[in-house]
């Protein structure tokens, strides 16, 4: 298969951790900022970057974009340039757009004039603060659809010391625990204590829950939240 | 360990390494009661800290853990595992 070549325009502090990860990744990336100094950063950290303005046309041309698959638009304060630039990548070529949304009218117009995908990294990330806040149990939620998601939740006192079958998470809550995390106890060569973090996937029925796991259950939110208030009581 | 009399900080070696033995198999309410007696009779030792907040890690109690390995770094800045397992909880890359 052929490696995907992601265009990355902006380089803030989203840009940048999307340049290094891609890059670390072994992806093929181009990053542009009109930042002399952020290119630098990024180069020193082995991203292929350079100085451009991607809202001069001209300039895009010269790069010849339409080799790339998917660029994303990072631009992070000027709505002006993300527009123009989100239409410039869109004319030039490349097949998907993924522009980063400063708020909703900028969602409306970049869709308007070809971006394909809208992503709001802060509004998620404070969504997911709020969850955490008010859910302290949930570790981690991934909506896999509509109806269904993936959490990662503190297993419940009442299921310390039962099976995974005693515990009826499946016949009582309709949800399936998909993996368990526990934390070890080890001692290290040099003596000190220090803890490790074991993942069993697809437990069989007869594991025994521990005090400390966290269970990775997949199920509708409502059965999902049933059994997160009983973590809770 | 001596028994019976007060228990005084050449004894804390040893109440740190019952303190291992009933993390290694999941008796944290244990652990943690030695810990805290520990504590009484040596504030001081950053080590006292340091596996009190592997207790509160392991059972998923992040804000006492992090309280306990930053005072645990507060008397001893060098200790290196206090400082790895904070830097995890709080998301410090």
């Amino acid at each position: 298969m052929k490696n995907k070549q992601y265009l990355i325009v902006g380089l803030g502090t989203f840009g940048m951790s999307l340049a290094k990860v891609l890059t670390e990744k072994n992806a093929q990336v181009l990053a542009l900022d009109i930042n002399k100094e952020k290119v630098d950063d990024a180069v020193s950290a082995g991203v292929n970057a350079v100085v451009a303005d991607a809202t001069e046309e001209k300039i895009l041309r010269k790069l010849g974009l339409s080799d790339f698959d998917i660029g994303i638009v990072a631009i992070g304060e000027n709505i002006e340039a993300s527009i123009l630039s989100t239409l410039l990548l869109k004319d030039s070529g490349i097949k998907h757009i993924i522009v980063k949304s400063m708020n909703q009218s900028h969602s409306r117009i970049a869709a308007k004039v070809g971006a394909d995908r809208v992503i709001y990294p802060e509004e998620d990330m404070a969504i997911k603060l709020a969850d955490s806040l008010l859910s302290p149990s949930i570790i981690e939620e991934i909506e896999l659809s509509k109806e269904y998601n993936l959490v990662e939740l503190v297993l419940p006192q009442s299921f310390y010391n039962k099976s995974l079958s005693e515990s009826r998470v499946k016949e009582d809550y309709n949800l399936t625990v998909v993996a368990i995390k526990r934390k070890e106890t080890v001692i290290a060569d040099d003596g000190t204590t220090d803890m490790k973090e074991e993942m069993i996937v697809s437990p069989d029925s007869r594991e025994l829950l521990q005090e400390g796991d966290i269970i990775l259950v997949v199920g509708r939110e409502s059965d999902i939240e049933k059994l997160r208030q009983k973590g809770e009581k | 360990m001596k028994s019976g009399k007060k228990k005084e900080p050449s004894d804390v070696f040893e109440m740190l390494e019952m303190v291992t033995f009933y993390m290694m198999n999941k008796k944290y309410s244990k652990a943690l009661e030695i810990l805290k007696e520990a504590e009484k009779i040596e504030p001081g030792n950053a080590e006292i800290y340091y596996q009190l907040g592997l207790v509160h890690e392991a059972t998923n109690k992040s804000e006492d853990a992090i309280d306990m390995f930053q005072k645990s770094l507060s008397i001893k800045p060098t200790h290196k595992l206090s400082q790895e397992h904070l830097n995890r909880l709080m998301g410090i890359k």
